[in-house]
């Protein structure tokens, strides 16, 4: 991490509605290259709402700045975004049956990267980073998402964190529905995106992830704001005395 | 996926690489229209027995009787007009078995549709049929010193009488429909094949069908048997010029599968718009037989096909996969029957369609069970995807089940692009027309894994082509 | 195009609908409508067997011997009385309203059951289902004797079901008008029963939903033995409205149904819920139609049919999703359960989609008792006559769990009474 560095994701102002309802009601971010942040907070604050309306869900409706690398990325369609080096790490992967996790793959590797990608090389890759993350060869013909069950859906997000090597990455509630050991893998798969510069920001309702993933800086998310923003040892305060005591009405005017 | 696709391979279109006609310049042409002098003509060109023009000459009688269906895209049907077709063309004086002997537009015809090529890549035999006629014949050496026959269906008439006329129209009689009452009266061209028994025919045998003249009828006859034990795959691929009139494409096929044999049959479908695709297509499995239908509709403006496998002999097993893609204007009416006459036969039918813009595609299909067929099992199962708010599916599945014993299932499906996937695909960078490509070609992988590469390749081509200009 | 010439059918008289309406005492508008559907039959044709609907059972079945206008009037069914579990009541037989009887809170909330012939609602009849419909549909709009209207005002639930008595004599043309004002929640049930040998029924019903009103419609076909009868009943459900149609089929030699409904309003819902037990000889034919008009419409449907003997059960139904009909969803599941070697089941489970903001799917099966399920049973001290009664109540009950409890009750008896008949 690199202090002078100027951040690689930046959003300011941001409010979001689904529908009539404001469910972010104004968030503001700078997250360096390398430099690990967590939102934490408790269901239904509207953690996953942001994730998904930074990464541009047309069901959200997001106002405010987003910014990737001083670029104002904020009304760019998602594929886009991508190109431009963001990744979100989906909650609950979306199933694409007779779509290879190969063929997928090596499609979102050449437009993320603009050029095709020899097949041997994008193989060799492919391969080698599975093993990194534990994974059966075979699961490269299987069909994206198909039948997986949720601990397989989050190895191959990560997967695909450490293949298309994002400037950022949002990882939305990746830490949910695993073991231990899938946890450790997916840990490993952060650790490693993060040591390689990218820029990222979890989502996460436990405590538990960061047992493994060391963040920077940890940001409470409550009721569709930042309450408070700390360093790590406000998770582990979190864990011990839960949420209650950062209501809004106790924190008071922020 | 056989192909990763990405925008820039999406080019070309129909017309320049399927949708250019040749002058027509023809050896022998019969007057428009249809009647008792037209089908003496035919027949009397291709010297056949007194038995084959008897039997042509009843098949057009049972077609002036019979009325047109009243069920299916009625309104399209009624459009054909059988007075301005003309039934029976021949470019060339006689079939050639080299390349360079065929004449030089019929060849330059093959050539862009890249046919010798494929011959010579990966086929047994091949045969590539031109208006009525069977312009270009060829097969492997080894096939004929196994005693394999693949001769078009004139030849296959005049030098084994004996085999068709014991099988022709058992399958699929004249009076079936108003559409093989006509192919059984002005056919010509299409296979005979017959596969002796025991005997393993490993590499596909293929026919290419080419329609060039504008307001003709292409009624090829094909016939194919495999005798005890044996086993064929057989592939045929469609094209035509894009006229303004139509044309009318009405085969017969009639398969016959003998104990223990087991018969592919293999369609690429991509007929110009301008075609009226109606054709009957039946097979007959006898004990432990298997015989599949794999179906691929694209092209065409009116497909009526129900590929068909009447399950006659204990344990034999019928499967129909299909896809089909009705982009704007396309109405594909297909589907698939299953007859179970005997006990402890199984069928599968998979049916996948596609429409776009305004584009219809129907399932329409037949399950049978015979009362005495204990032990039967059959499964359907179809899946829509529509794209657009004008696109249109139907499904009308049809169960007679006149037994007890037996595990009969139907389900069917319909969806469109969900945005969920398009949202996680343009996540990873694709852009809005590629991630929809790449759901359809998932849609409709089941089929695709089930074809020679080289059909994959070039369906996927085609699947990308009909996508594009989709977005929105 | 030349189209199948349809089947030449014998002239059918309908000499007496003038004086018809007359003794029954309605007014001009009626005897109007009543014209107007003869003038439909003459020349009679009946519908092309090719098309779907008419494929298994034959539309001259149901042709009544003579003219049905001068139908004489038949018998009277047993005395039958309001219950406290009945808000209402009304017994039609011997071709009229015979017993009407409205509990003290149905009457308190404005709740009318009244002779359909007198009603003065010409201007709501046919609306739902006119007598273009079908042949059968504008022989009962010409000739219908005995019908009753059941209007339930705005606003108002009832707590019990309102039950309508249907008794069949020689020849009965029932009529059932029933109008659901906007946001009320009620149950009717309309149950057939009486008939013999060679008695006809050709009935129609009608259900109008009213803005966000919660209608459960129940058609229970109880006929004896003999019966031979076709029955229409479709509801028209406006934006927010719910309906629930169930439909249990038992009795008749030959009995053809045609349920459905239109989902005419957003955000209109429907389910249809059917059982039907066949034995003997007995044919079935049952059509249903869900028609999705309106955008975020939903509807769902599963209908079940056991059959023993050498019964025969054809079962075509339709779901029709329309252009506007965006954002609609719509299931559809039959299944098919047969007991004998002589049994015989047909299913054309059918989808129109023509949007394709939709979710829709159906599914359809035919198969004979799970010998798995019966060898556990057996395991468990069952005989086998038994086993299969209890697999085939459990068959039919996971459908007719989801129904109103006091319709539920009732079937689930004549599903029990039927079975230990068999």
């Amino acid at each position: 991490m690199n202090e002078n560095a100027r951040p690689v994701f930046s959003c300011n102002g941001v409010h979001v509605r689904i529908g009539e309802k404001e469910v972010v009601k104004g968030v503001d971010l700078a997250v360096l290259p390398g430099e690990v942040h967590a939102i934490m907070g408790p269901n239904g604050s509207g953690k996953s709402t942001l994730a998904n309306s930074l990464m541009g869900h047309p069901a959200y409706a997001l106002t405010g700045t987003v910014e990737l690398g001083g670029e104002d990325v904020t009304a760019l369609p998602p594929d886009e975004k991508a190109r431009r080096g963001m990744f979100l790490a989906f909650q609950y992967p979306v199933a694409v049956p007779g779509v290879t996790v190969a063929s997928f793959l090596r499609a979102a590797v050449s437009a993320v990267r603009g050029a095709d990608v020899p097949v041997r090389e994008f193989r060799k890759e492919l391969l080698a980073r599975m093993e990194d993350l534990e994974m059966d060869p075979g699961f490269a013909g299987r069909y994206l998402n198909d039948g997986f069950s949720g601990g397989e859906k989050k190895r191959v997000e990560i997967l695909q964190l450490l293949m298309l090597k994002p400037r950022f990455a949002l990882l939305d509630e990746t830490d949910s529905g695993l073991d231990i050991d899938a946890l450790k893998v997916v840990a490993k798969g952060i650790n490693a995106a993060a040591s390689n510069d990218t820029g990222m920001l979890l989502v996460t309702h436990y405590q538990r992830l960061l047992n493994y993933v060391h963040p920077h800086v940890v940001h409470v998310f409550m009721d569709g704001r930042i309450v408070r923003s700390g360093g790590p040892e406000l998770a582990l305060e979190l864990e011990e005395r839960g949420y209650d005591w950062l209501e809004p009405a106790a924190v008071g005017g922020v | 996926m056989a192909s990763t696709p990405t925008v820039a391979d999406i080019g070309s279109d129909y017309n320049r690489r399927y949708g250019f006609h040749d002058p027509e310049e023809y050896f022998m042409r019969t007057p428009k229209g249809l009647s008792h002098e037209v089908v003496e003509a035919i027949s009397l060109l291709k010297k056949e027995p007194e038995w084959m023009r008897v039997f042509r000459h009843k098949a057009l009688d049972i077609f002036l009787a019979k009325p047109m269906p009243t069920w299916g895209d009625t309104e399209r049907l009624s459009s054909i007009d059988f007075d301005d077709i003309t039934y029976y063309v021949r470019a060339t004086e006689k079939q050639e078995k080299s390349w360079e002997d065929v004449p030089e537009n019929v060849k330059r015809t093959f050539d862009r549709l890249g046919i010798p090529e494929a011959e010579r890549k990966f086929l047994a035999g091949v045969s590539a049929q031109y208006e009525s006629e069977v312009v270009y014949h060829s097969v492997k050496e080894e096939l004929t010193k196994q005693g394999v026959i693949f001769l078009d269906m004139d030849s296959g008439l005049r030098e084994h009488e004996e085999i068709v006329r014991r099988y022709f129209g058992t399958v699929i009689p004249s009076a079936d429909n108003k559409f093989a009452a006509l192919n059984s009266a002005v056919w010509s061209g299409g296979s005979f094949i017959y596969v002796p028994k025991n005997t393993e025919v490993a590499i596909p045998l293929q026919a290419y069908f080419r329609i060039n003249a504008e307001r003709m009828g292409q009624f090829e006859r094909t016939l194919i048997i495999a005798d005890e034990g044996a086993k064929v795959h057989y592939i045929e691929g469609c094209t035509a010029p894009v006229y303004s009139s139509s044309s009318l494409h009405s085969a017969v096929v009639e398969l016959i599968a003998m104990k223990g044999a087991r018969i592919r049959y293999t369609t690429i479908q991509n007929w110009s718009n301008n075609i009226f695709n109606l054709v009957t297509k039946r097979a007959v499995a006898n004990e432990d037989a298997v015989v599949e239908w794999v179906d691929g509709n694209i092209g065409s403006g009116l497909t009526m096909k129900y590929p068909a496998v009447i399950l006659k002999g204990e344990r034999a097993h019928g499967e129909v996969l299909s896809i089909a893609f009705a982009g704007p204007g396309q109405h594909q009416d297909a589907g698939a029957k299953m007859i179970h006459l005997a006990p402890h036969t199984t069928s599968k039918i998979t049916s996948k369609s596609i429409s776009k813009g305004t584009g219809r595609s129907s399932y329409r299909g037949l399950v049978k069970i015979r009362n005495g067929a204990h032990g039967c099992k059959t499964s359907v199962q179809c899946d829509a995807l529509l794209i657009g708010d004008a696109a249109r599916t139907d499904t009308y599945p049809t169960m007679e089940i006149d037994e007890d014993q037996v595990s009969v299932e139907h389900e069917a499906r319909v969806s469109k692009i969900g945005d969920e996937q398009l949202f996680y695909l343009r996540s990873r960078g694709l852009k809005d027309d590629q991630a929809r490509l790449m759901i359809v070609n998932g849609f409709i992988e089941p089929f695709v894994k089930e074809l020679p590469m080289e059909y994959a390749v070039e369906l996927n081509r085609l699947i990308e082509l009909e996508m594009e200009g989709s977005v929105g | 195009m030349a189209s199948r010439p349809a089947v030449a059918a014998p002239e059918l008289a309908l000499d007496h609908v003038a004086a018809l309406s007359r003794a029954a005492g309605e007014d001009a508008a009626l005897l109007a409508i009543r014209e107007r559907a003869r003038a439909l039959l003459t020349p009679l044709t009946l519908p092309d067997r090719a098309r779907h609907l008419w494929r298994y059972t034959s539309p001259a079945t149901f042709l009544p011997d003579g003219d049905p206008s001068a139908a004489a009037p038949g018998d009277v069914g047993p005395a039958w009385r309001l219950d406290e579990s009945l808000s209402a009541a009304a017994l039609l037989g011997g071709g009229g309203l015979r017993v009407i009887e409205i509990g003290a809170d149905a009457r308190a909330a404005g709740v009318v059951i009244e002779d359909l012939h007198r009603a003065g609602v010409a201007d709501l009849l046919g609306r739902v289902v006119p007598a273009g419909h079908g042949f059968l549909e504008a022989i009962n709009t010409a000739a219908w004797r005995g019908g009753v209207l059941v209007r339930v005002p705005a606003g108002v639930t009832l707590e019990h079901p309102i039950r309508l008595r249907l008794v069949a004599g020689a020849l009965s043309l029932p009529r059932v008008l029933v109008l659901a004002g906007e946001g009320s929640s009620f149950e009717v049930i309309e149950g057939h029963v009486g008939g013999g040998a060679a008695a006809r029924v050709i009935g129609v019903t009608e259900v109008v939903a009213e803005a966000n009103a919660n209608v459960r419609y129940g058609l229970v076909q109880r006929w004896e033995a003999g019966v031979i009868g076709h029955l229409t009943a479709r509801a028209r459900v406006a934006a927010g409205a719910h309906a629930q149609l169930s439909l249990a089929s038992f009795g008749g030699a030959e009995f053809k149904a045609d349920v459905g409904a239109v989902l005419a309003g957003e955000g209109a819902a429907v389910e249809t819920f059917g059982v039907a037990m066949g034995g003997d000889a007995q044919r079935f034919d049952h059509h249903t139609e869900h028609i999705h008009e309106a955008p975020r419409t939903t509807s769902n449907l599963d209908f079940k049919v056991a059959l023993t003997g050498a019964a025969r059960s054809a079962y075509t139904g339709m779901i029709r999703i329309a252009p506007g009909a965006a954002g609609s969803e719509a299931y559809q599941e039959n299944r098919n359960l047969l007991l004998s070697g002589h049994a015989r089941a047909e299913s054309i489970p059918e989808l129109e989609i023509l949007t394709d903001d939709v979710r829709c799917s159906h599914g359809a099966t035919v198969s004979p008792i799970d010998p798995e399920q019966l060898f556990y049973l057996a395991s468990r001290g069952l005989a086998p006559m038994q086993a299969a009664r209890v697999i085939v109540y459990g068959f039919l009950d996971q459908t007719l769990g989801r129904l109103p409890q006091t319709t539920r009750e009732r079937i689930q008896a004549l599903v029990a009474a039927r079975l230990h008949t068999e």
